[in-house]
């Protein structure tokens, strides 16, 4: 039996977050990264995507039976906008007033991280939820680069995994 | 000194039915294998939490005019031993199961129903059991307890909320049995009979199954569902008296061969520790 796949699961937030950006009027294209060094082709907007922190949320008190598990993968994503030499008088963050909400509310609504290139729930995925993000940020992709201007999201995703114990 | 152990992990809880005529067990479905095969436990995954407990005993006290307190009878619970298994995966066959109701397959799916009037509540044999710690020496062993005779009943779900897991539920009542099913007749240490409901057990090294088998008087090997651990850790019964096991074959297809084989019609199981 396969495991959770973190490929899959980055692959198919990236999905969703170029969509929910393309649902925008006007429609505004990205390229989102399913790693975080992104070697891109300098076009913006661009996403890039990680898993930064993974546990259970099994306890002593709250389990879930010898043969379950529950764990929760958290992934970041970043929003990269534009080069923070772009903002002239406030247009980048008049964009991202815009796309804030727009990004949080759409892969909200997909809960089972599906979207048009992946029309089936993933495997063994209770929930993704947006859990928390960080507005107006600038940051510097590498030392003495030109800054960026973006913003930060991270998604909670909750999987049940049937594990057979090796006792040896 | 007594080996002691503390326990954790409740795991490989078991449901064999008996059969309502006479009692010996027949295995995972409701009617006994067909002479010269097996049929192996139902297992119950998932369990968080399998509660088995003797009730306290119940107190009378006898005062006098005074409000005085003179005497206490002390009476052993005639209440229910039944308690509760809640598991957090659904196994909606089992439950069509214990109920005697059709497991319908539709639109991809199982349906079976649920909340039924005259529900069917059918006798069974039920292990229960959890890794354990010997505190002697802090190795790993098996502990839990074997109810011969006890009534199961699917009690459906509990716990549907918006985040967390839900929960599904299950009955069992063990009742008092003057035999069990390890081929003994329960005699106390003065020689009365005794009529238990659970047998407990700790210091496996392995957990236990058991396969219910049925004799044709010319096969004597049985298939077995999970690898035995080896022949000494498995032993046959035949309607309540020991069977010697010749062999065990631990790679699949596991399988267990008695001496000699189990008599025509006759119900048996095969005890035996399995690699979990």
């Amino acid at each position: 039996m396969a495991n959770v796949s973190v490929t899959d699961l980055k692959l198919r937030l990236c999905a969703i977050e170029r969509e929910a950006l393309a649902a925008l009027t006007p429609t505004v294209l990205s390229t989102a990264y399913p790693r975080w060094t992104a070697k891109h082709d300098g076009d913006m907007p661009y996403w890039i995507n990680r898993v930064f922190s993974f546990g259970t949320v099994e306890g002593y008190d709250a389990d879930y039976g010898e043969e379950l598990s529950l764990y929760e993968y958290m992934v970041a994503t970043r929003l990269v906008v534009a080069h923070a030499t772009a903002e002239y008088e406030g247009e980048v963050s008049e964009a991202l007033d815009e796309y804030l909400p727009q990004v949080v509310e759409y892969t909200d609504s997909r809960e089972l991280l599906q979207s048009a290139s992946y029309l089936t729930p993933m495997p063994y995925l209770i929930r993704a939820s947006f859990a928390q993000g960080v507005g107006f940020t600038l940051f510097s992709p590498s030392p003495g680069g030109v800054q960026q201007v973006g913003a930060d999201f991270q998604w909670r995703c909750q999987f049940n995994r049937k594990l057979i114990q090796a006792y040896l | 000194m007594a080996p002691q152990t503390t326990a954790a992990g409740d795991r490989f809880n078991q449901i064999l039915f008996l059969d309502p005529a006479d009692g010996y067990p027949i295995g995972g479905n409701l009617t006994a294998p067909a002479a010269g095969a097996a049929s192996g436990a139902r297992f119950l995954e998932g369990a968080k939490s399998a509660n088995r407990s003797i009730p306290d005993p119940e107190m009378t006290p006898v005062t006098g005019e005074d409000g005085e307190l003179y005497h206490e009878y002390e009476w052993s619970s005639n209440a229910s031993r039944r308690f509760t298994i809640e598991a957090a995966i659904e196994d909606l066959f089992l439950a069509g199961l214990a109920q005697n109701m059709p497991v319908t397959g539709w639109l991809g799916g199982q349906y079976t129903p649920e909340d039924i009037a005259a529900v069917n509540v059918p006798n069974v044999m039920a292990i229960i059991q959890r890794r354990s710690k010997r505190l002697a020496d802090g190795g790993g062993v098996w502990s839990g307890e074997v109810l011969f005779n006890a009534t199961v009943r699917y009690l459906g779900s509990a716990g549907y909320t918006e985040r967390g897991a839900a929960v599904f539920r299950w009955s069992l009542s063990p009742q008092p049995s003057g035999y069990d099913q390890l081929g003994f007749t329960l005699f106390d240490n003065n020689g009365q009979q005794k009529f238990a409901r659970v047998q407990a057990f700790q210091g496996l090294p392995y957990p236990l199954t058991a396969v219910a088998i049925k004799g044709n008087a010319i096969v004597t090997q049985f298939s077995l569902d999970k690898a035995p651990v080896s022949t000494t850790y498995t032993d046959g019964i035949v309607e309540r008296a020991r069977a010697s096991i010749a062999s065990v074959v631990t790679a699949a297809p596991f399988s267990a061969s008695f001496s000699s084989a189990p008599a025509s019609g006759k119900r048996g199981l095969v005890w035996h520790l399995f690699q979990p």
